[in-house]
């Protein structure tokens, strides 16, 4: 599932409008103007980056895992994905990808779910819903705003009779994803911090973002 | 929050959907030209009576919705698996507020004349035994009850 190369438009890295290294565990956002492409890179390799976009206008529209599946037919993230808000839009689509396939059935761990699935003793490590939460407070949104959340460079196969499991990632160092915005989107990051799955192997590592504009290009 | 809300103490469909969701305006005008009747409209009426809206209607489960996927992901309808007469029993864990929409699934070729009408029965459930299946069938479930639990302890 890999070796889909990126566009050969895909510009210079020096030509980026921005760039940043979101440490292990942390969440990231920032708004991407329309137009703008967000390249997220899984800089160690196997590291799941939980993701959720809101429309920055009204952010009462946001993703929407289950309209973004039924538009495209299928279940997995791929190259060439649009990406559904809760208004039946576009809000972005993915122009390049040398992973191969990302989830957005499995959702983001929390306290809550760590202690259902692996003990009550987990409940106090640090979780992607903690991440959300924590981010989403900068835009004055809150836990009610947090939805089914895309999951790049996390690989979870799903089965005719819908059973899935969170398996050994497939993403290695280096490869990456690249979002275009279809309009002006806050996107939000949560660099994963499970390490009761394979999710991350088990090791939560860096990730990096970078953005690039047409228009200053 | 790690808790349960309802068990499927009886299912005679074993059918049911989570990925696709139910229809929209946009699905009902790419199926069929036409905004009909939609789940997505449904639910916002619904939650509007309750002082809810768009930002609280999360994805949603269809019963009755036999949707299936082959080795690349690619949804399939299995129509022989629906079957007039199926029937799910819900057993409410804790107090909730349920919301239903009556409409077609989105990947149901039927369309809109698919959606008969459904009976709803609401009833006491008897209490469940120490061996209930729905509470016992996995650590994860067995913890996820004792979460539950608490609230009513």
């Amino acid at each position: 599932m890999t070796g889909l190369a990126a566009p050969s438009s895909t510009p210079d890295m020096s030509d980026a409008v921005y760039f940043h290294d979101i440490p292990a565990e942390r969440p990231w956002s920032r708004v991407l103007k329309q137009g703008q492409t967000l390249r997220i890179i899984d800089s160690e390799g196997q590291q799941a980056v939980d993701a959720l976009l809101y429309c920055a206008e009204d952010p009462a529209e946001r993703y929407s895992s289950q309209d973004t599946l039924r538009v495209q037919g299928s279940a997995y993230i791929e190259l060439g994905t649009r990406l559904i808000s809760n208004r039946g839009r576009v809000m972005a689509h993915l122009t390049a990808d040398s992973c191969g396939r990302h989830d957005t059935s499995a959702g983001c761990c929390s306290c809550e779910s760590n202690a259902v699935r692996f003990g009550e003793a987990t409940k106090y490590q640090h979780a992607c819903r903690e991440n959300f939460i924590l981010e989403l407070s900068k835009h004055g949104l809150s836990k009610r705003d947090i939805v089914a959340n895309l999951n790049f460079f996390m690989n979870v196969p799903i089965d005719p009779s819908g059973a899935f499991t969170v398996v050994d990632g497939i993403s290695a160092s280096g490869n990456y994803v690249d979002v275009t915005a279809d309009m002006d989107v806050l996107f939000v990051i949560s660099n994963c911090p499970q390490v009761n799955n394979p999710c991350n192997g088990f090791n939560p590592t860096p990730i990096r973002v970078m953005i690039w504009d047409p228009r200053e290009t | 929050m790690g808790r349960v809300f309802l068990s499927l103490v009886e299912d005679t469909s074993g059918a049911h959907d989570l990925m696709v969701g139910g229809s929209t305006p946009a699905s009902t005008r790419a199926a069929f030209g036409a905004s009909t009747r939609n789940t997505q409209e449904n639910f916002l009426a619904a939650a509007a009576k309750i002082g809810l809206g768009l930002r609280d209607i999360p994805p949603c489960v269809t019963f009755f919705a036999p949707v299936s996927l082959d080795a690349d992901g690619r949804f399939l309808w299995m129509s022989g698996r629906k079957r007039p007469g199926d029937f799910v029993d819900l057993r409410a864990e804790m107090n909730l507020v349920l919301v239903l929409s009556n409409c077609a699934h989105p990947l149901d070729p039927a369309g809109p004349a698919a959606t008969d009408p459904i009976t709803l029965i609401r009833y006491r459930a008897s209490a469940p035994r120490q061996d209930d299946p729905c509470r016992t069938t996995s650590p994860e479930i067995v913890r996820a009850f004792e979460f539950t639990d608490r609230l009513y302890a």
